[in-house]
């Protein structure tokens, strides 16, 4: 067989007609396709970030109940001081779990999970105020464990030494966690809180000295960087991070 | 070897999270470190009219000053910054003093036991007690600020930078290979059972000197600008920390003993933590297991410390534990010996023993290990 | 060269990934072809050392290549299936380190390099990093770093996965030039890659070995069950549910069916001479929809 060149090929295939159908057909096609289009299941964002936890991040549900137990077991097994217990173990649960939260992300499945039906940010947000709101419960319930059983807590203190940590702790991991891999992020911020514990519990009378409107200004500005981080991870600005 | 054992440094080095994490610990360890030299100027020249030896006619002054500024707190008046001076030496030397009445008491009272008991462990270790708490030297008198602030940062922050730099740069050794998929490289090459396993822990142990170097380096800048380089033979009591060591070193020879020992369990952590690694499936759990073996001593002694009971097997968990080994502190504070065949081995030998054990051994078992290893996915 | 595998098997679980599997291998190209989770990849990391044999042993000229240990692996070049890569490494750098790990010393490793990169084509990207290559730049860089310590047993899983038609004909033909002087392992499902250059076949099923040999004498096997069926484009589905159906050809209003029976299939059939993709269709007929592409 000869074969053909170029312009005969376009000849050739010019002869042939195609007819296009009408648009009263099409229409018509559609709408009887339309019946067999599934519909849309609602799935509550909050459901489906509820079941995710469960299912996910057993990790997270576990170091709540370590943290609880080694709480509990430090002050009044072990006669440990509660309030540099709350110091040194009540960011952990939240810090740990942020690790799971960004999983996704760190192994690369942004791509498939941009083409869910939540977007990748609501279900970061969304599994944080879970894992939030959750830790606090928990600390709520040690707290009041502690007062009732032993001594009473002092709500000065508490600000010392669990509001402020908790907050700046947590608030310096998110932004590490958007800007780099939250495999890091998550110990260096536990590196960061241990050894600043470690340093106040040996320098305690310093700390104490240190008046409570400085702590209130700690507290307001992690809050504001708390919320400065949830508007960055909102625009998506943690797709884009280092490795 | 040499082109292995750079290219794991470099390995090592390109992390960006040791950056970041050292960063964020120098900024720590330097806030609130402002000094103002012209005032320790002043309180250095006030020391050094009394530095040298303590003689009698040095302690009677200074009895009485100590004597006055009591009845002067005794009845509310006020100190000049200059009779509070004098007043802080007086009673710094009065503390000293008495501590070497005590230690003489103590002697005595050892050489008695020594005699009545037959020879045995615990006449052993009484005698070794006797020897050192007679050696201690405090006739003379020094001002020893910046070499106990250098000490200082030991057992405050170095330690704790170094474990935490470790457990971030070297926890993910092995465990990065893995999960990137670059074991399949290097278990099927000549060398890559073999000599780049001994190169990476040759890196580990370099990348561990290396920041030790810097943070020392750091805190000897540090205090040697705000309170200059002199103190370094007074002896180790004059701290206050370290009152009741029955060490007999002076302060140079017991910061150079100190950063040693640190050295040595430094890098004994390090070869654990690369071990760890090579086990360990994922980097997390690799820096999370490095994590809590260091950790969980930091928090128990700090949390259980704090609050003053410590329970007894706490106690003996905590003292046996790399942390422990690498704050040093805490091997020098008192006399701790343990038995061995009948001879007392001082806490402080025994750490260094254990360390360089756990070197050997888990240097050895991660040889061994990857030799055998399988890929994991 | 001569490297034997003795009644191999490798279990994970109670699972024979590979089932007691016998054979021998001289200088030449061979194929493993077998279809996805037929033992492919477990064969050749335990060629590789990367994974041990749960019994039996594999050696060359006549020692056990897990005691001769680095020597062993002095002598082999692997590229894994899924190659991960240092993704902040050049080209260079990562060529280099692989060098090292293979004991070359640096100026040997630096002359190999430059050859090397010149024949996998990555010259012009040698400088950039490993994390922004393509898929197919990855599978060259991977196969470049089999190379550099001129290997005498090479083993290659599912190299040309990812490369296009272009890149694949040229490691082909790279394949075919370097195999005087060495054994050439190379696992695929795609047939093209082995059709002209192995030497033998080896055909995997389920962890066992069903058939290692020459290809023309396999495709003797086959003989007189191949056939050609032209028939109308509605008839399709039936002869899909009835035979093994291998490439379907559309001219005009009519199909030809490439069909594989033992029996005449209509009689309208004719016989045809068979190729390697109706051997691989005719051993692995549940695959059959995943089937072998043909490029
Ligand atoms: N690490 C492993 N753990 C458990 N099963 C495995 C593992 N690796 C492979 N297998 C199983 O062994 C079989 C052979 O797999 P593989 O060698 O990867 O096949 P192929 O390379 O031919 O696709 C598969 O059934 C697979 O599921
Ligand atoms: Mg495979």
């Amino acid at each position: 067989m000869i074969k053909p060149n170029d312009q005969e090929l376009e000849e050739w295939l010019n002869e042939f007609t195609i007819e296009y159908p009408s648009e009263e057909k099409i229409e018509q096609t559609i709408a009887m396709l339309h019946h067999y289009v599934p519909k849309k299941k609602k799935v509550h964002l909050f459901r489906q970030v509820y079941k995710e936890l469960l299912g996910v991040s057993r990790v997270f549900w576990m170091t709540n109940l370590i943290y609880l137990a080694a709480g509990i077991g430090f002050i009044f097994i072990g006669g440990g001081n509660p309030y540099i217990t709350l110091f040194l173990l009540a960011p952990l649960p939240v810090l740990i779990s942020l690790i799971d939260v960004f999983r996704g992300r760190d192994e690369g499945m942004i791509e498939l999970e941009l083409s869910f039906k939540h977007s990748p940010s609501q279900l970061i947000l969304s599994k944080l105020a879970t894992i939030g709101l959750f830790n606090l419960v928990c600390n709520v319930l040690l707290i009041a464990v502690i007062h009732i059983f032993t001594e009473h807590i002092l709500l000065s203190s508490l600000l010392k030494y669990w509001v402020v940590p908790y907050m700046v702790s947590i608030s310096l991991c998110l932004f590490l966690s958007i800007k780099f891999r939250a495999v890091f992020a998550a110990p260096i911020s536990i590196a960061i809180l241990f050894s600043l514990g470690m340093a106040i519990s040996q320098m305690a009378q310093v700390y104490e000295a240190v008046p409570t409107g400085m702590f209130l200004f700690l507290f307001m500005a992690a809050l504001f960087v708390l919320g400065l981080e949830v508007k960055m991870i909102y625009k998506g600005a943690y797709h884009e991070f280092s490795d | 070897m040499l082109g292995l054992l750079k290219f794991e440094l470099y390995k090592i080095y390109k992390q960006k999270s040791i950056y970041i994490l050292f960063a964020l610990l120098i900024a720590i360890i330097s806030t609130g470190g402002w000094i103002d030299r012209s005032s320790e100027k002043v309180i250095y020249q006030g020391y050094q009219k009394w530095e040298g030896k303590l003689t009698a006619e040095k302690i009677n002054k200074l009895d009485r000053i100590r004597e006055d500024g009591n009845k002067k707190s005794d009845t509310g008046q006020e100190f000049t910054f200059k009779e509070h001076l004098l007043y802080s030496i007086s009673m710094v030397i009065f503390q000293q003093t008495n501590f070497t009445e005590e230690r003489n008491k103590e002697i005595t009272q050892l050489k008695e036991k020594i005699q009545q008991t037959p020879l045995s462990y615990k006449k052993r270790q009484d005698e070794l007690k006797k020897d050192m708490l007679s050696s201690i030297d405090t006739s003379d008198f020094y001002y020893p600020k910046g070499p106990a602030i250098m000490l200082d940062m030991i057992y405050t922050f170095g330690f704790v930078i170094t474990a935490f730099m470790t457990i971030i740069g070297i926890g993910p050794i092995f465990s990065k290979e893995y999960s990137s998929g670059m074991d399949q490289f290097l278990l099927s090459s000549k060398y890559g059972r073999s000599k780049a396993v001994t190169a990476k822990i040759l890196a580990s142990l370099l990348f561990i000197l290396s920041v030790i170097a810097m943070w020392s380096l750091y805190s000897v800048a540090r205090s040697a600008y705000s309170f200059g380089l002199h103190g370094w033979k007074s002896s180790i009591q004059s701290v206050i920390q370290f009152l009741e060591s029955p060490y007999p070193f002076s302060l140079s020879s017991a910061f150079t003993l100190m950063m040693m020992i640190h050295v040595i369990a430094a890098l004994a952590f390090g070869v654990l933590v690369v071990f760890i690694s090579a086990v360990s499936k994922k980097v997390i759990v690799s820096v999370l297991t490095s994590g809590v073996i260091f950790g969980l001593p930091l928090v128990l002694d700090t949390v259980l410390d704090y609050g003053g009971t410590k329970k007894v097997w706490v106690d003996r968990f905590i003292s046996f534990s790399i942390y422990q080994f690498m704050k040093v502190k805490e091997l020098f504070v008192g006399f701790r010996t343990y038995n061995f065949f009948g001879y007392p081995v001082l806490q402080p030998i025994l750490a260094v023993i254990l360390s360089f054990l756990t070197i050997i051994l888990f240097w050895f078992i991660t040889q061994w290990i990857m030799k055998k290893k399988q890929i994991t996915v | 060269m001569n490297l034997a595998i003795e009644h191999v098997t490798k279990k994970y679980g109670n699972h024979h990934a590979i089932d007691d599997i016998s054979c021998e291998f001289s200088n030449g190209v061979y194929g493993i072809l077998g279809a996805n989770g037929s033992g492919k990849t477990t064969l050749m990391r335990m060629l590789a050392t990367v994974t041990t044999p749960t019994a039996g042993i594999i050696r060359v000229n006549g020692k056990n290549i897990l005691s001769l240990g680095d020597d062993y692996r002095d002598m082999i070049g692997y590229l894994p299936q899924h190659i991960g890569l240092y993704k902040n490494f050049t080209a260079d750098k990562f060529l280099h380190y692989i060098a090292a790990l293979k004991g070359l010393s640096k100026k040997e490793a630096a002359l190999k390099i430059e050859e090397l990169l010149d024949l996998v084509n990555l010259m012009d990207v040698r400088k950039k990093k490993v994390g922004t290559f393509s898929g197919g730049m990855k599978q060259r860089i991977g196969i470049a770093q089999a190379l550099l310590n001129d290997p005498k047993i090479l083993i290659v899983d599912e190299p040309t996965a990812g490369l296009d038609p272009k890149e694949r004909i040229r490691f082909r033909n790279l394949l075919s030039s370097i195999s005087g002087e060495r054994i050439v392992l190379l696992s695929t499902h795609i047939v093209s890659d082995i059709e002209f250059i192995a030497k033998e076949v080896l055909i995997l099923k389920n962890g066992r070995l069903l058939h290692k040999r020459n290809p023309q004498e396999l495709l003797h096997e086959i003989a007189g069950k191949v056939w050609l069926v032209t028939t109308a484009e509605s008839e399709i589905p039936r002869y899909q549910d009835m035979f093994k159906v291998g490439n379907i050809v559309r001219s005009e209003s009519r199909v030809e069916l490439r069909i594989i029976s033992d029996d005449r299939p209509s009689l309208a059939a004719i016989l045809t001479t068979p190729n390697l993709e109706d051997l691989y269709l005719y051993f692995f007929e549940e695959d059959f929809d995943a089937g072998p592409v043909k490029v």
